[in-house]
């Protein structure tokens, strides 16, 4: 059996409101969190839940992060915003558009926290861009710096500017040793215009600007590697884990007013910040990225077999985006079970509410486009029911569909267990390709006769592929079937008509042995499990903290924690996705051995 | 050429030894910039003349029979006088042995024609075919149908559209990466590290470990607009006037003041060593940086004008694609000239070439993307039995041959060093995404240059074993066993003065997959004699 990337978790799911493994948690319970370290420190966390971890009292090492690229982005156009700046936009988007892109092997893209010549470059282009743009315009100048810029930008204005501008760049007030550095800019060499420009360039190529910067906290009485965040630095937690940007001024008010280091501020804040039009808009790149919705490369409309398969559904003509209607749908539909009527996280598995407002993916369902108001439409009773029966996640770009990739994607993404990926040179040749088309046999016929009765396939294949098999009720477009059509590669031809199975042991746990009696018994047993909610939670937390929980610890604590917040179906996602701006490792920086 | 057109002279520094250095004064120099120009320059940089790299790549099938010569006469005939069958593919024999084993070769100048060396390498490239070498026989080894860096070594990207074995293979860096991560290559980083163009699409045919042996490998992004390119280069250099040393960039100064702050952080307590780690790479790249912006180049360096930010789309408006061509070859070569790089790839997703109309002599924009349907570029690939598709096709590379290699060839052979040009000291690689009709044998590849001396120029060179069977033969192409691709891989890293242990991994010979997984051994050549594959293709080195 593949290995399960939640191992430590497993085992409570069984009792979800027994309680944990190693934690205990208190559902929707508040209070000051206070932790003992075994070496004695203490760390006070205002407005983090009580959670209790059997001997634990450290969060995972968090490293220095870079702002990621989207971050990045977003947080060069709010200083715009603050600034007064945003006529630069124009001039300033093509060069953080030469910033490359987040990306790493693992989903997740804001875990990269690789850096090449190609950052450096833009970081630089871009600062350089906009001390360029205000340097250029008197107006701007004076905008930016104030109306004392214009008339020689003596010490004391240089100094109200750097206050104000570096309160913004480095998201919290500079130092009086960092105004002191940024002053020398200002030597009577440079003109004033010249001065503005060079406290802009290198302000926005600075560290505190580039980087998640968390060294101003306090440290645990006596451990020094174990630091408490700062209002600041607990401010631009807030904002670039729920808007992937800086900090807004309502929350650096509260930052300076020690508001955000009492429970009541910070819950206040918290609850501001999470229901903020930049939340629900920014939190589908989670639900996008989990759900690996990007990496559809688009249907093969070309192909004769394939123009048959999907005729009249006008797939590929202009003014036609099945697969973006698809991703929509997922978006409108995660927005409104998280925020706008919230529900329980079993629900996505199970609902059958269409949000789509495509005809051309209503048509897909069988049901009516919803009108943009009113109640929902509901996909037809017994054929489809939560997110894993939508076009999003069934969509494959040929004709035919490919049952290991549909299990695989299950397996690994909803059930967050690991699947060894085939190594080629192990391998007989053609063994990695799919199997040919034969008139007489269904698309799971031909698969399965690739891998029944050979161990060496078997031993993976036995995991997933029957997952695969049941959601063959599906065909490449995402229609509800129970036949399955073949058609000649070459001119399209329908040759046969098969009817399909659809049941099968999927084993989603091991102990299961139970045949599954088709997709929406398959969503049943997978809200019977509690793992969609426990790789929701683990794949929430890793999306959130930009690291993966390894080891016991308070990560992990969290990752038990929520797992259990979102299987509870009296609970809303609402309610546990905020949740994770409480942990008590959402307080805390743990520093790494140096 | 133009010999008025001299090398610049860029300020050499060793970017790690300066940061110990500044690491070591601590706080001090924070107030005390240090330039990189006021260190001296090593002797060995001084004197030794860099190569360049260019690899420039077209998309789905390259129509093999058109792409090679077919000239008989004056001795040479057609290998349809000497086989029957599919071997009979009109194109010409050669029969001088090449480097031992069953390879043939012949002097490029033997073949030309006044309409060129075949009908897609047309007439301007004449003037340069002593210092090209047209390379046949070379095949993939892996599965791999679309791919983005094959040509260079990764095979990871077959597209989903398309999927293959050569999928699952290991993900390893172009080589175009090792060379720009080798300080054997970059003693120091006169400007930027590399430069990745396209149109249409963004990802380039490169893949990255940073550097970083074992680390995850990473697929590059391409520059899509001129003046991203521009910036990339040249952003920040000026030009001195006739005669003064260069001028001096005054955000030195300012990239300065950043170190210091970077350097500061380095020595707070609450860094950990990963932490230290990562700023002490960030504080390397700005001072490569650093040395971008105050490298300066000589007034012999004909810095480009700065074009206008052009949008990035997938239309195939002729204008748009000749436009920002000619813009990017200028500033290739730009950038080659002023030493502003030394490693460049440009992906060829758009070109010109005909119209379905055989009588309209109008150029047309194409768009190389994933879409299969016919009349776009992929799509003739998929037409290949239809004549009037293979015309096009035909006409679209002949575009990249005459208006994008051999405009890129003529303007780099200008003098750089005594006799030698820059094209001679750099290799310029035009290779493809596959062969015919997605099928991976025989995969095209002409060089121009000599990488300093390094590849004896002015050949053709065949490592198609005549002798094997033919497996499979089209109307445009056809499988016989050639050479592992690898072996040319090995070839250029080598000419770019890189050994063995600069680039082989993991203890296996050579450079890239050998695994053929999923290859019928019935229907496709498999059998290569992989003992000599960590040596570079017989015969083509000086």
């Amino acid at each position: 059996m593949p290995t399960s990337r939640w191992t430590a978790a497993a085992p409570m799911l069984a009792a979800l409101s027994v309680g944990l493994t190693g934690c205990s948690a208190e559902l929707g319970g508040t209070g000051e969190s206070t932790l003992e370290p075994p070496g004695g420190s203490v760390i006070q966390s205002p407005g983090a839940i009580a959670l209790e971890c059997e001997g634990q009292s450290e969060p995972g090492v968090g490293p220095l992060m870079k702002l990621s690229t989207l971050q990045y982005r977003s947080t060069v156009a709010d200083l715009l915003t603050e600034l007064g700046a945003l006529v630069l936009t124009d001039s300033v988007e093509p060069m953080v558009s030469g910033i490359p892109a987040d990306s790493t092997g693992e989903i997740f893209k804001g875990r990269d926290n690789r850096i090449s010549a190609e950052h450096i470059q833009g970081y630089y282009n871009v600062a350089a861009a906009i001390g360029d743009g205000v340097a250029a315009s008197p107006e701007l100048l004076v905008t930016v710096a104030g109306a004392c810029a214009e008339s020689g930008f003596d010490a004391a204005c240089a100094r109200s500017f750097l206050e104000r501008f570096l309160l913004l760049a480095f998201r919290r007030p500079p130092t009086e040793e960092a105004i002191t550095e940024y002053l020398a800019l200002n030597d009577g060499v440079r003109t004033p215009t010249e001065a503005v420009r060079a406290m802009i360039v290198v302000a926005l190529s600075s560290p505190r600007f580039v980087y998640h910067v968390e060294v101003d906290g306090t440290a645990a009485t006596s451990n020094e590697s174990l630091l408490a965040v700062d209002p600041y630095e607990l401010a631009s937690r807030l904002s670039y884990t729920f808007w992937q940007s800086m900090p807004d001024a309502t929350l650096f008010e509260k930052a300076a007013s020690g508001e955000l280091a009492t429970e009541a501020g910070y819950v206040a804040e918290l609850e501001r910040v999470f229901n903020d039009e930049r939340s629900k808009t920014r939190i589908f790149d989670f639900w996008r990225e989990w759900l690996l919705l990007d990496k559809f490369t688009g249907f093969e409309t070309g192909r004769p077999a394939f123009q048959a398969l999907a005729e009249g559904e006008m797939i590929g003509e202009e003014g036609h985006d099945h697969y973006g209607d698809m991703v929509r749908e997922i978006e409108d539909l995660t927005r409104l079970f998280v925020f706008d009527q919230p529900k329980a996280a079993r629900d996505l598995l199970t609902t059958r509410v269409s949000v789509t407002t495509s005809p051309d993916l209503a048509r897909l369902y069988g049901v009516e486009p919803w009108s943009g108001s009113g109640p929902y439409p509901e996909v037809p009773e017994g054929e489809r029911a939560g997110i894993l029966q939508r076009g999003a996640l069934l969509a494959a770009n040929l004709e035919q569909t490919n049952p290991f990739h549909r299990g695989a994607v299950v397996r690994r993404t909803i059930l967050c267990e690991s699947l060894p990926s085939p190594d080629p040179n192990t391998l007989p040749p053609g063994s990695l390709d799919p199997p040919p088309l034969d008139v007489a046999s269904t698309t799971r016929q031909r698969f399965s006769a690739k891998v029944d009765g050979n161990p060496l396939c078997e031993r993976c294949h036995g995991a997933f592929s029957t997952l695969g098999y049941v959601m063959e009720a599906y065909d490449s477009l995402g229609r509800y079937r129970t036949t399955e059509r073949i058609f000649d590669e070459e001119n399209g031809a329908l040759l046969a008509e098969l009817p399909i199975d659809v049941t099968g042991v999927a084993a989603i746990q091991s102990a299961d042995e139970a045949p599954v009696t088709g997709p929406l018994d398959l969503n049943d047993r997978i809200v019977e499990s509690g793992r969609f909610e426990a790789c929701m939670a683990e794949s929430f937390l890793t999306y959130v903290m930009r690291r993966v929980a390894e080891g016991n610890n308070l990560d992990s604590c969290a990752n038990a924690d929520l797992a259990v917040v979102l299987a509870d179906p009296n609970s809303t996602m609402h309610t546990a996705l905020s949740r994770v701006a409480r942990y008590p490792s959402f307080f805390q920086r743990k520093v790494g051995p140096r | 050429m133009n010999p008025k057109a001299l090398r610049p002279a860029p300020v050499q520094i060793d970017g790690r030894s300066r940061r110990m250095f500044l690491k070591g004064a601590g706080g001090l120099l924070l107030a005390l910039p240090f330039l990189d120009s006021l260190l001296p320059q090593p002797a060995s940089a001084q004197t030794a003349i860099p190569k360049r790299f260019i690899c420039m790549k077209s998309f789905s099938t390259q129509l093999v029979k058109r792409w090679h010569p077919a000239f008989s006469g004056n001795g040479y005939q057609l290998h349809d006088a000497v086989y029957g069958g599919s071997k009979a593919d009109g194109t010409t024999l050669l029969t001088a042995p090449l480097g031992g084993g069953p390879y043939t070769q012949a002097p490029l100048s033997d073949l030309v024609t006044p309409s060129g060396l075949s009908a897609i390498l047309g007439a301007k490239l004449n003037p340069f075919v002593d210092k090209l070498t047209l390379i046949r026989g070379l095949d993939f080894l892996p599965t791999v149908n679309h791919n983005f860096g094959g040509l260079l070594g990764n095979f990871s990207s077959c597209t989903n559209a398309t999927p293959c074995t050569a999928d699952s293979l290991l993900d390893v860096p172009t080589i175009d990466q090792v060379l720009a991560y080798s300080p054997k290559f970059y003693p120091s980083v006169p400007g930027l590290r590399q430069l990745h163009i396209s149109q249409g699409v963004v990802d380039s045919m490169s893949y990255t470990d940073y550097g970083q042996v074992g680390g995850a490998v990473e697929q590059m992004k391409a520059r899509t607009n001129p003046r991203d390119v521009f910036n990339d280069l040249f952003a920040g250099v000026t030009l001195p006037d006739s005669g003064a040393p260069p001028a001096e960039n005054p955000d030195r100064l300012l990239v300065d003041k950043v170190v210091g702050e970077y350097n500061a952080l380095r020595r707070n307590t609450r860094m950990s060593a990963a932490d230290v780690q990562k700023l002490d790479q960030h504080i390397d790249l700005l001072h490569e940086l650093e040395m971008r912006l105050g490298a300066g180049v000589s007034a012999s360096c004909s810095l480009p004008a700065e074009p206008d930010s052009m949008d990035n789309d997938s239309g195939t408006d002729p204008t748009d694609i000749k436009t920002k061509w000619d813009l990017f070859i200028d500033l290739v070569v730009a950038g080659i000239t002023c030493d502003r790089t030394r490693i460049v790839t440009m992906g060829v997703h758009k070109a010109l070439g005909p119209g379905p109309d055989p009588s309209d002599s109008a150029l047309y924009g194409h768009y190389h993307s994933e879409d299969a349907s016919g009349g776009t570029w992929h799509g003739l690939a998929h037409d290949w039995s239809n004549e009037n598709a293979r015309r096009m096709l035909e006409g679209i590379n002949r575009w990249i041959a005459e208006e994008l290699f051999a405009k890129l060839v003529e303007k780099l052979d200008v003098v750089e060093s005594g006799d030698s040009t820059f094209l001679d000291n750099s290799l310029v690689y035009w290779g493809n995404e596959l062969g015919f009709n997605h099928i991976a044998y025989s995969v095209p590849c002409l060089l121009a240059g000599s990488a300093g001396g390094a590849i004896r120029t002015g050949r053709y060179l065949d490592y198609v074993d005549w002798s094997q069977n033919a497996y499979f033969s089209q109307e445009d192409g056809n499988v016989i066993r050639g050479i592992p691709h690898n072996r040319f891989l090995v070839s250029v890293l080598q000419a770019m003065g890189l050994s063995p242990e600069d680039y082989e991994r993991d203890g296996q010979a050579g450079y890239g997959s050998t695994s053929t997984a999923g290859k019928d051994p019935s229907a496709w050549p498999v059998n290569y004699d992989l003992s000599q594959i960590g040596q570079g293709l017989p015969g083509l080195g000086a």
